[in-house]
């Protein structure tokens, strides 16, 4: 399967080329366009993967969906293009054994020898990381695909980094974090309007995004007109 | 357990300049002098034992990172069965390094856990009592707000007491009512009211006083009085539920927090607003009994300022203790509100005891010429 990224970083699409035979399941409503080659189905679980109701339950609290779809090319050289929602970027990962732990809506798409499932990250961590209460965790040998609100930069962790609440992407399960506050007083960070971040220790990669969807629609919220 | 049934082969990974990417999975053995990883496209990497250097951590924090000194190479392993393989293999030389670890690990868990068994209940009650403290703070501050607001809630309250009512006009009726309420008014514990009479023609033996000063007599209470100082009794009661508040009271502890927070910073828009989007005198009318209490204590007290006789108020409870059980359903509108009447009765005559002397004069209203009309 090959893979390009068009439109880099704001309207990001991500255009794959299948051979016969090859498939990719990838978040609802992600498809933009396709070729005629490819047969779709629906799914609460990974093709060939155990899960079921329960785990599409679990994803949605994560911030995806119920369902899944998933497309199989039935000839050679069949083309298939991947948006998400929000305006933003997107980076491709290469998941060689481990697994990589995914801010929900942050999951596009996978290969099928990848397991998707939904984890629960912690009391402290659901109230004050400005994610969701539940990640996704991606297992098992295969591609990748994710998506940002806005550009991904993506940082070699080998020691300690720090990303604001709100900016984690996803990271490698190598690495470890915990929120606490940016400065030595959380009262100055309070007042220095960074507040509680996210400091990753440990030695993974980290993919972090450029803005701040619950900032973006805090500063919109107000301005829209009640429906 | 001996070491034959140590398992000796683990699911692990390697970070490395020498594969692609920086990181890909492998299998790790220990071997007698150091951990071997073998990735799935056959390369190996070695680790001595006594150049590890160990680290626990990773998303679940029960991953184990092995090093060597530059940092160039090391073999991550997550498998519960790991840290003692390692530990029965490298012996001394990393049997220090892994109780520090593990301890250092067990010691954070067991924070964390007491953090959680202490501060869950801690931060439970804390949020309960905040509820409580913002809900009673909020009752406190109404009585810093001004009378308009009382005005505007009696307004509203009015609307949905009096709909579909017939009034009675008739000032043989009207004019005794008013000369009683203009009597004990003066006394009124809260300045700026004005005590303003209607009569409902309604057989139930009630009264209600809304907060501004609004009073609602029904017909019952004029029927079921044998003196016009028993109707003052019942008067100063109600009067004094409005002198004392109780009505925004009731409002704000059915309201809930937010209008209570509100009420706080001084803000009375949001109760007037609700009670105006409820449209019912329930909210405000239904009152505790503490300030049923609390109204009959500041009723006697207003009855001894105005020289009518408070015993009035006992007397009036007692005779309706004794009506008939046929008639109970009429009278059962007031005395529903006003449980325990034997114990008010009692103390009510308790506080007049203590009472400094007064002359009491009777009032100077034409009683029997109101009785006349309610039978016409």
């Amino acid at each position: 399967m090959n893979h390009e990224i068009l439109c880099r970083p704001m309207a990001s699409v991500v255009r794959l080329l299948l051979d016969a035979g090859e498939r990719i399941t990838c978040e609802v409503g992600a498809m933009v366009a396709m070729s005629e080659g490819l047969s779709v189905d629906s799914s609460t679980a990974m093709k060939g993967r155990p899960g079921g109701l329960l785990a599409g339950v679990k994803r949605m609290f994560s911030g995806e969906n119920f369902f899944l779809n998933h497309f199989t090319a039935q000839r050679p050289d069949q083309q298939l293009l991947l948006a998400p929602g929000l305006q933003g970027d997107i980076v491709h990962h290469e998941l060689r054994g481990g697994s990589l732990l995914i801010q929900g809506s942050s999951w596009l798409a996978s290969t099928e020898n990848i397991t998707i499932d939904a984890t629960w990250q912690g009391l402290g961590k659901a109230v004050f990381s400005g994610e969701s209460a539940f990640w996704i965790r991606a297992q098992g040998q295969g591609q990748i695909f994710l998506n940002s609100f806005g550009a991904i930069y993506e940082v070699n962790v080998d020691g300690q980094y720090t990303v604001d609440t709100g900016h984690i992407v996803a990271f490698e399960d190598s690495l470890q974090f915990e929120i606490t506050s940016a400065g030595a007083s959380l009262i100055g960070s309070l007042l220095g309007g960074e507040g509680l971040v996210c400091r990753f220790r440990g030695q993974g990669r980290l993919y972090c995004q450029s803005h701040n969807p619950n900032t973006f629609g805090s500063l919109l919220g107000p301005s829209l007109k009640p429906r | 357990m001996s070491v034959w049934d140590i398992q000796t082969e683990f699911a692990a990974g390697v970070f490395s300049d020498q594969v692609t990417g920086g990181r890909c999975s492998a299998t790790v053995q220990c071997e007698a002098s150091g951990l071997v990883a073998q990735t799935a496209n056959g390369q190996r990497f070695f680790l001595h034992y006594d150049q590890l250097q160990l680290e626990l951590g990773g998303a679940s924090g029960r991953m184990l990172f092995c090093r060597n000194s530059d940092r160039s190479l090391t073999i991550f392993c997550e498998e519960r069965g790991f840290p003692a393989a390692l530990e029965l293999h490298a012996g001394v030389m990393l049997s220090e390094q892994l109780a520090g670890l593990f301890s250092t690990a067990r010691r954070g868990r067991r924070v964390r856990s007491l953090l959680l068994l202490v501060g869950t209940p801690l931060l439970l009650l804390g949020l309960v009592g905040l509820y409580f403290a913002i809900l009673q703070m909020g009752r406190a501050a109404v009585m810093t707000l001004p009378v308009s607001v009382d005005q505007k809630i009696g307004d509203v309250a009015a609307v949905s007491l009096q709909q579909g009512s017939v009034q009675l006009t008739d000032p043989r009726i009207l004019k005794p009512c008013q000369q009683i309420v203009d009597r004990l008014s003066p006394y009124a514990a809260l300045p700026g009211l004005e005590f303003q009479i209607s009569i409902v023609d309604s057989p139930d033996v009630n009264a209600v006083c809304l907060p501004g000063g609004r009073i609602v007599i029904f017909r019952g209470l004029l029927e079921a009085a044998q003196t016009a100082e028993e109707v003052a009794g019942v008067l100063s009661h109600e009067m004094a539920h409005a002198t004392l508040r109780h009505g925004l009271q009731s409002a704000v502890r059915s309201t809930g927090v937010i209008v209570a927070a509100e009420l706080l910073i001084g803000d009375a828009g949001g109760l007037v607003a609700v009670i105006a989007e409820l449209g019912q005198h329930a909210a405000i009318t239904k009152y505790s009994r503490e300030q049923e209490t609390e109204s009959d204590a500041e009723g006697v007290r207003m009855l001894h300022a105005a020289a009518v006789d408070p015993l009035a108020l006992a007397s009036f409870f007692e005779r309706l203790k004794e009506q008939p059980q046929q008639q109970l359903p009429r009278v059962i509108n007031w005395l529903s509100t006003h449980p325990q009447h034997d114990v008010r009765i009692a103390a009510i005559r308790a506080q007049v005891a203590t009472l400094a002397a007064q002359q009491y004069r009777g009032l100077e209203v034409d009683w029997d010429g109101l009785k006349q009309s309610l039978q016409e």
